[in-house]
């Protein structure tokens, strides 16, 4: 058990967890968006800055979905510096994805309102890498990778085309928070009919065998009806 | 249902950080939860899914001997396995169940008052199916270390070598009396290759090589596979852990569209051996005026050949070589250079510094051979031209070979439009993903040059081998098995199964009974429907679990409006009502989303099951046609549909009641839309 100090209060974790853990384990509320209990850590976001010091030294930021928690460590989640950071974070990421609720909800809890920035494109990808660590840990089929560095940077799958690793599950377009990800550009229209002529001879010969009705039942028009107006058409 | 004692089951309440806390009240949830009978305990948790939460679920387990947990959280897609590997230890996975309040209830529902009862409601569905479920047996496969290579081309050669050299034993087939198959007009390098590998292959150990041999009968599945091999009159049965098919194409036949004689016009492999013997005697003086026509009698097939340009170019520029006065003209459609790793553009460049000419024809206006002259209408000047002849090149696009739709049919493997085999889709084995004891390569996939062939069979040599050295496989799935003493034989599951894993067998040598191959079942429950007598059962999809979940949806008290059920495939229809809840898509409160695997395991009888419950209206979400997950099964959900439309219309009940929407997984706008243009169609219909 470690003991450090996060806003005044003295607390108590098991070794190993990160300060975001801490936090949310204590009812501290803390910003995420890149951060999924689900997946690895990332740190993609910032938005979950803190204020980490310890005795004799500077207090710094650093990213609480990373930071694991250190002995005798004292964390701020809400002075001044650590707003303005979040606000900044917040304001940028607003400035691409205004139209996502799951954004604009950040912003409004931050007390952002204003943008100063403009992005050509509405409801661009922030590169969180939540559909990418979600398809590699959640699914294991990693269909999908970040490609390309500084702003050319994007989420695509392998030499940009529709991946045959993907099984279309959907948990990608499920995970993003801003609407941005094109499944389409992933998966692709696979039309497959891998045995559509043995399945018309099978089912066409079946179905004239095949009676839907309950074999228990021996009128349907009886059943389907409200228990009321049966009972009313018994008597 | 076997559990003598009713279970405890534990429900988790998650507040997810206010996201539900702020929208629902959870503590009324958590109330609502306790009043359901089974339900033993149950615990509001801020965050259940960080480190923390799952330890106190799996303390909690032991703590109150609880033996099924439901967590009333977000999507399972998202936490589903993460709950269930942490709880793996204390519970079974089919045991834990999550109810997704977040994002189709506190998302969608945010202002609405019935948002809190229709929680409640997933809740009691949820619970429905734990009390009634059973967990899926674990199957154990045992793997033969056994390789059948068919065909004896460049990449099954090379890859039987590679086996066999990993200590694999390998059975060869081969249709003819020699290895290597037709190797006349092939260029000499090649050849020479395929020379060398024949000779190792005779000679290796580890490896047997059946000529005249091919394949009858195959049963079994990934891992045991049982071969019946034809060789002469006498069928030899084997057991093999892989198999790997990889005979070659052939070119096509010439002769059905254009003019064919084998001595003035001829096919490129005939010009091949024409060009190697002159190159012998180091001189070719006749033919002089050359007229190579690609992509001949392609225009009747959809597939390019990819390896028929390299090779025409190149024999231009030897025959440019070998007779420096010859004209050499080459009509093409497209030219296709690609190649592993390197292109043929440089030798393109050659052939037009050595002088050959090259016309560009369109497919409607093809090269007409003539008495002595090819007329063609060369799409570059608009001109339409005389080349005269004494030698014709007809390049015959690779077909597949001969035995490769019994190969398809005998090892259930898809077709592609040109006959070739086509990849087993990722999507088509959601379970497990791929077959993993098939493998296809060569020029029966797709034509393929020496470079690309010997790439294939290196990847496929290590892929088989990694698969054959495995001790067992472990399949976890749920399968379908059938119950001995209800089965009447009546035949109807062999004929819908996507994966042609059930078969007929005699019980004491008369009647016949349905046996379900499990490590090839992937677990769609197509059978499970057509089943009269419902003796196929499916773990976590059975016939007890869905009607329960039903009957849970449609009993917990609703806000007035019709009850709406939604059976929704969780490929489509319950991914799209995810993304609707993450984008905060509204639709009415009052449907209620019941999780299905696939399509295929909407049972009418369900579906009436919902009506005699009281159910308004039954709404149907299934994958668009040709992306089911499991092969067909929307198709057979959509017949059934009809079916049971038209026998409800017979019997006075409104067919509009029941409606069948495909969805994509990825489209939450369109499975709102749907949602609400329903319930207000049954709304109308109900007032």
């Amino acid at each position: 058990m470690l003991h450090l100090t996060i806003d005044e209060q003295s607390i108590e974790v098991h070794e190993g967890r990160t300060l975001l853990e801490a936090c949310r384990e204590n009812g501290i509320h803390v910003p995420t968006l890149c951060y999924h209990p689900a997946l690895e850590p990332y740190g993609a976001c910032r938005l979950c800055t803190v204020e980490v010091g310890a005795q004799g030294r500077r207090p710094r930021l650093v990213a609480s979905c990373v930071y694991p928690c250190e002995e005798g460590a004292q964390v701020r989640t809400d002075t001044p510096l650590v707003q303005r950071s979040r606000r900044v974070t917040a304001e940028l990421l607003l400035a691409g994805s205004s139209a996502s609720p799951e954004i604009a909800a950040l912003a409004r809890e931050l007390g952002v309102t204003e943008v100063r920035f403009r992005l050509p494109e509405e409801n661009a990808c922030v590169l969180c890498g939540l559909c990418v660590r979600a398809c590699n840990e959640i699914v294991g089929v990693s269909a999908i990778s970040v490609i390309r560095r500084g702003i050319a940077k994007k989420v695509a799958t392998p030499f940009e085309v529709q991946s045959s690793r993907c099984i279309g599950c959907g948990t990608c377009v499920l995970i993003c928070p801003t609407g941005a990800f094109n499944f389409e550009n992933v998966t692709g229209f696979q039309y497959v009919s891998p045995s559509e002529s043995a399945y018309k001879l099978g089912y066409y010969r079946l179905g004239s065998e095949l009676d839907l009705r309950p074999n228990y039942v021996q009128d349907v028009t009886a059943l389907l009806q409200n228990p009321e107006d049966r009972q009313a058409a018994n008597e | 249902m076997s559990d003598e004692k009713s279970p405890r089951v534990g429900v988790v309440v998650c507040d997810c950080g206010g996201r539900i806390a702020d929208v629902l009240d959870t503590d009324a949830l958590c109330r609502q939860a306790g009043e359901i009978p089974e339900v033993a305990y149950v615990v509001r948790d801020a965050y259940p899914c960080s480190k923390d939460g799952r330890e106190r679920i799996r303390r909690a387990i032991t703590e109150q001997k609880l033996d099924r947990v439901l967590i009333a959280g977000c999507a399972p897609r998202l936490v589903e396995n993460l709950f269930r590997r942490a709880l793996e230890t204390v519970l079974d996975p089919a045991y834990v169940n999550i109810a997704d309040v977040r994002e189709q209830v506190a998302y969608v529902h945010a202002d609405d008052p019935a948002a809190l009862p229709k929680a409640g409601g997933l809740i009691e569905m949820g619970v429905a199916r734990l009390v009634t479920t059973n967990p899926a047996p674990i199957q154990i496969g045992q793997v033969a270390k056994v390789a059948l290579v068919i065909g004896s081309g460049l990449s099954a050669l090379t890859v039987a070598l590679n086996l066999a050299d990993a200590d694999l034993h390998v059975i060869l087939l081969e249709e003819s009396s020699i290895l290597g198959g037709a190797v006349a007009g092939l260029p000499e390098g090649t050849r020479r290759l395929l020379a060398e590998k024949s000779e190792m292959v005779l000679r290796h150990p580890m490896i047997d090589t059946l000529f005249n041999a091919r394949l009858t009968e195959t049963s079994g599945h990934p891992g045991d596979y049982e071969v019946h091999v034809q060789q002469g009159d006498q069928s030899v049965v084997y057991s093999v852990g892989a198999i790997i098919i990889s005979n070659n194409a052939q070119p096509k036949a010439p002769g059905s569209l254009h003019w064919y004689d084998r001595t003035r016009v001829r096919t490129q492999s005939e010009f091949e051996v024409e060009l190697q013997a002159a190159a012998a005697s180091g001189r070719m003086s006749q033919p002089k005026d050359i007229v190579m026509i690609f992509c001949a009698e392609e225009s009747q097939l959809e597939h390019c050949s990819r390896i028929c340009c390299n090779t025409g170019i190149r024999q231009a520029v030897r025959a440019k070589q070998l007779n420096p006065d010859a004209n050499i003209t080459v009509f093409f459609r497209d030219l296709y250079l690609g190649g592993i790793g390197e292109t043929y553009e440089a030798e393109l460049m050659e052939a037009r510094k050595q002088g050959v000419t090259f016309f560009r024809y369109r497919r409607d206006q093809l090269p007409a051979i003539k008495d002595k002259t090819v007329d063609v209408f060369d799409t570059l000047t608009g001109e339409a031209l005389r080349v005269p002849f004494d030698r014709v090149v007809l390049t015959m696009p690779l077909v597949p070979p001969e035995d490769t739709k019994t190969l398809a049919a005998l090892l259930g493997l898809p077709q592609d439009e040109g006959g070739f085999l086509a990849e087993p889709r990722m999507r088509l084995r959601p379970g497990r993903y791929a077959d993993p004891g098939i493998y296809v390569l060569g020029s029966v996939h797709q034509p393929a040059d020496t470079a690309e062939a010997l790439f294939q069979a290196y990847l496929t040599g290590a892929r088989a081998a990694r698969f054959l050295r495995q001790e067992s496989i472990t399949l976890t799935t749920p399968i379908a098995s059938v119950d001995a003493l209800l089965c009447t034989g009546c035949g109807n599951c062999p004929q819908v199964c996507p994966t042609l894993t059930i078969h007929m067998t005699k019980r004491e040598s008369v009647l016949s009974l349905a046996s379900v191959d499990a490590m090839r079942c992937i677990g769609c429950g197509n059978c499970v429907v057509v089943c009269p007598v419902k003796a196929i059962s499916l773990p976590g999809w059975d016939n007890i679990e869905i009607p329960a979940q039903i009957t849970a949806a449609l009993n917990a008290h609703q806000n007035g409006g019709p009850k709406i059920l939604t059976l929704a495939c969780e490929w489509s229809a319950f991914g799209a009502a995810d993304i609707a809840g993450s984008r905060h898509l509204s639709y009415p409160s009052n449907v209620r989303i019941l999780r299905m695997n696939c399509s295929a395991r909407f049972d009418p009888y369900h579906i009436l099951w919902a009506f005699i419950n009281g159910a308004d209206g039954v709404l149907l979400g299934a994958c668009p046609p040709g992306q089911c997950h499991y092969g067909v099964g929307n198709l057979y959900a959509r017949e059934r549909f009809e079916k049971l439309r038209t026998e409800m219309s017979a019997h006075g009940v409104n067919p509009r009641r029941l409606h069948l929407e495909y969805l994509t997984v990825d489209d939450g706008r369109k499975f709102a839309e749907t949602a609400t243009r329903f319930e207000e169609e049954i709304r109308q219909m109900t007032s």
